[in-house]
């Protein structure tokens, strides 16, 4: 295969994608009722942190609400991409196509990602303004990039989770998502701190956004920082190749199997 | 209620959104005591018992759509409002006795059981709730016959109800100008009159509010679901395949 | 010698583990020649979905080989794919929420078609099923036929060797299905090989070359469409009505003659049906002799067709 007619391929899957997400997520629903859940739910959790811990407590939430905001995108919606092939009983044409079967939701995920950017940022100015924390939301804009780089490891775990999805029960596919979003509610020291759980930690570590964000925070407060977003980035690899793997594995299951669910 | 409980998002709500709130609240902040305790366990009961609610209230009528029953049930010779209540009904009971079961056990887990004074009324403080919620519940469903989008329309109205209603943040957090919405909540009702209950004072206005509310919602959802399935017949948004 | 399109020897697949097993094809052999038509056929549950899921390589046969244009489908899974495309018929398999265009492009893109090549095809396909007006609409709102039409697109889109159809005229109204048997005669004619299933015996008539019956997971029969024809045991159907007394019909019937029906009376009226093995003006002159003094008001000759061939051995009456 040539490089233009692989780059023709991307360019098809990636319009593709575009088009199925605004057909199930058309603009005016998106601006109506995703985005403000996801504000509110960034505002939430921020609270929360006031409520606990003072104005402290309120930073310290603010800095975790943000990405537990981004895997509403990367972890619980993103399981839709692959499922539309199961409802669609369209899934036999993806794993006998000539594209890798993790690189066609990959790439038809692209939407989700960015709307997770995004979002990520309306909730550093907007949250960031309601509750009165101007010097925390210049900071944090600064470190856009790194919540960025939780868009990518925390979307490389969705599509994992998607995966399991798709070869499950019905109703994985939701419970999968919110699974994983609570997972890192609990564990990624978004909102509880480090060092106060130990099996929290424990699983914390081989999670998404977990090294990310004491990246974001080390360098809040001055300290090395780059050392956390190494391991954030080898997290994400992980899940990366975990996804690779067990979509591979699935489809050679059905192969072997007729799993009439999803072919 | 087969159905509901054999989804995993019986699961999601009715064990796991109560237990990590749980866990978040006591780990962030330290063990809470005495009525503090019984604020946040009946918080988060009430939260994750709401978020159940949504989600199946949205997910009761997509699942007719999924597997093509929905005309059968939108056609058939019993009112389809009395179907829809009855099976979002079902979708609330089962959900507030797990989450209920979660919280307690989390509770004893996190070594800060609460003790009710008075369990009597605090039964029917649920009961009120879970019946309020079934009202709330059908009023959502009627929204799916209208729009496809009633997923993320019912998902939108998590956070605003969980704020409004100062579960676990205190509606003081927020500018004068909007607390009054919480009046409207009946969650915040049903939490008021469930931590006086479990003090041994139950609070009678918080309970006829929460009623009221009820009747409100219940009201709502007959008005709504007549309107809706007219106007989705007239439109042709009557989406049965 | 070229060799066949569709070689399968000794092919099996079960499902389940060894205390309920349940075998979906037991030890099938065949070949398909290039540039046939072949229709498989069979009852519900025989294995024919199973042979054209393993041919299109989305299952592994449990034993036994089947080979595309030599190409092992197990082990040159690739080199298969882009040798046959596979029409599974109904409303499903494709998105509802994309445009016909879009799903055509998509799937062909995933079957291999490069993107310029799509930009010729895509027009030209939606043009021949029927589907150019509508190509920008969504496909929820498409009627059955609609869907069915662009399932057939997206088989043809790749420029497949080997066609594997399955119920493709499910949903067509009659003159969509006659233009859809054109279009599968044409690709036949360009040397493309078919793999027809279908309930609708119909295509088989119009379309097959070849019959294949598949019959518990075993083939039954494997001759040609005139020869597997004959396999109903006689050539027409002659049903006769009359009034007034019956014919006394003989203890045995002429050779070449049998009685399938009758006679039946209802209000004065009498009705007799009889199988003719094969014509000859000896038949004519027996049928004189069996109907001899009774009145005869109507004759109606119905020619044996595939449908009778296709009842009389399933039935097993053989």
């Amino acid at each position: 295969m040539s490089w233009a007619d692989a780059s023709d391929r991307v360019v098809l899957a990636a319009k593709i994608g575009l088009r199925e997400h605004l057909a199930d997520n058309p603009l005016s629903v998106t601006l109506s009722t995703t985005w403000p859940r996801a504000l509110l739910q960034c505002l939430f959790f921020t609270m929360l942190g006031r409520v606990i811990g003072g104005a402290d407590g309120q930073a310290y939430t603010f800095v975790g609400s943000i990405a537990i905001t981004i895997t509403l995108f990367t972890l619980v919606q993103i399981c839709d991409v692959p499922m539309r092939d199961r409802w669609s009983s369209t899934f036999y044409r993806i794993r006998s196509s000539e594209m890798p079967v993790p690189l066609v939701y990959a790439i038809r995920s692209w939407p989700l990602l960015v709307e997770g950017a995004l979002v990520a940022v309306l909730c550093i100015l907007l949250v960031g303004l309601f509750t009165v924390q101007f010097a925390l939301m210049l900071q944090l804009l600064a470190l856009v990039p790194i919540y960025l780089l939780l868009v990518l490891t925390s979307g490389a775990a969705g599509l994992t989770a998607a995966s399991v999805a798709l070869f499950g029960r019905a109703g994985n596919d939701v419970f999968v998502g919110n699974l994983g979003q609570y997972l890192i509610i609990a564990a990624s020291g978004a909102l509880i701190p480090p060092g106060r759980v130990a099996w929290l930690d424990a699983i914390g570590s081989v999670l998404p956004m977990r090294h990310g964000l004491l990246a974001i925070r080390s360098n809040l407060a001055g300290e090395p920082w780059l050392a956390h977003l190494l391991c954030e980035v080898v997290v994400g690899l992980c899940w990366g190749l975990a996804a690779v793997l067990l979509y591979t594995y699935m489809a050679r299951r059905i192969r072997r199997n007729d799993h009439d669910k999803v072919t | 209620m087969m159905v509901v409980r054999a989804h995993p998002l019986f699961l999601l709500g009715g064990v796991l959104q109560p237990s990590v709130l749980l866990l978040v609240v006591f780990f962030a902040r330290g063990q809470p005591t005495g009525e503090q305790a019984a604020r946040v366990a009946t918080a988060v009961l009430l939260m994750a018992y709401w978020g159940s609610t949504v989600w199946q209230g949205a997910a009761i009528l997509r699942r007719e759509r999924l597997i093509g029953t929905l005309a059968h049930f939108m056609r058939g010779v019993r009112s389809p409002m009395l179907v829809l209540t009855g099976k979002a009904l079902g979708a609330s009971i089962a959900p507030a006795l797990l989450t209920s079961v979660t919280v307690a056990v989390m509770m004893v887990l996190l070594r800060s059981p609460i003790s009710v004074a008075s369990p009597g009324w605090f039964v029917v403080g649920l009961v009120a709730a879970v019946l309020s919620g079934t009202a709330l519940g059908t009023l959502l469903c009627s929204l799916f016959l209208l729009t496809r989008f009633g997923g993320q329309l019912s998902s939108a109205l998590l956070y605003p109800v969980f704020l409004l209603a100062g579960l676990l943040i205190p509606v003081e957090f927020f500018p004068a100008g909007i607390r009054w919405l919480g009046w409207f909540v009946s969650l915040r009702w049903a939490q008021q009159f469930l931590v006086s209950a479990s003090q041994g004072t139950p609070d009678f206005s918080a309970l006829a509010l929460l009623g009221l509310l009820m009747v409100v919602y219940a009201v709502a959802a007959v008005t709504s679901f007549r309107r809706i399935d007219h106007l989705a017949r007239v439109r042709g948004t009557l989406e049965l395949g | 010698m070229t060799r066949p399109a569709i070689e399968v020897e000794l092919l099996s697949r079960w499902f389940g583990k060894k205390s309920k097993r349940i075998t979906a094809l037991h030890d099938v052999s065949l070949a398909v020649e290039q540039g046939t038509i072949v229709a498989l056929l069979g009852p519900n549950g025989a294995g024919k979905t199973t042979l054209t899921k393993i041919l299109a390589t989305l299952l592994y046969p449990s034993s036994g080989s089947a080979r595309l244009f030599g190409h092992d489908v197990v082990r040159e899974a690739r080199t298969c794919r882009r040798l046959a495309s596979v029409v599974f018929g109904g409303e499903r398999g494709l998105y509802p929420q994309l445009t016909g265009r879009d799903n055509l492009r998509f799937f062909g893109m995933l079957a291999g078609v490069k993107a310029g090549e799509a930009k010729r095809l895509v027009p030209e396909l939606l043009e021949q099923v029927g589907l150019a007006e509508v190509a920008g609409r969504r496909v929820e709102t498409y009627s059955k036929g609609m869907k069915q039409r662009l399932h057939i697109a997206i088989g043809f889109i790749p420029r497949p060797r080997i066609l594997l159809l399955d119920e493709p005229t499910v949903g067509l109204d009659p003159s969509e299905a006659e233009r859809l048997r054109q279009a599968v005669k044409a690709a036949r004619d360009d040397g493309v090989t078919v793999l027809l299933t279908s309930h609708y015996l119909l295509d088989v008539e119009r379309l097959a070359d070849r019959v294949l019956l598949l019959d518990r997971g075993a083939l039954i029969e494997d001759r040609p469409l005139s020869d597997f024809v004959l396999r109903a045991g006689y050539t027409a159907e002659v049903r006769v009505r009359g009034l007034g007394p019956p014919p006394l019909l003989p203890v045995e019937l002429p050779e070449g003659i049998d009685l399938a029906h009758g006679p039946d009376e209802v209000n004065k009226e009498w009705a007799l049906t009889l199988r003719v093995a094969r014509w000859s003006s000896d038949v004519f002159a027996h049928m004189s002799t069996i109907l001899a003094g009774a009145e005869v008001i109507d004759v109606d000759v119905q020619q044996v067709g595939l449908e009778h061939a296709f009842a009389q051995v399933t039935r097993g009456d053989i």
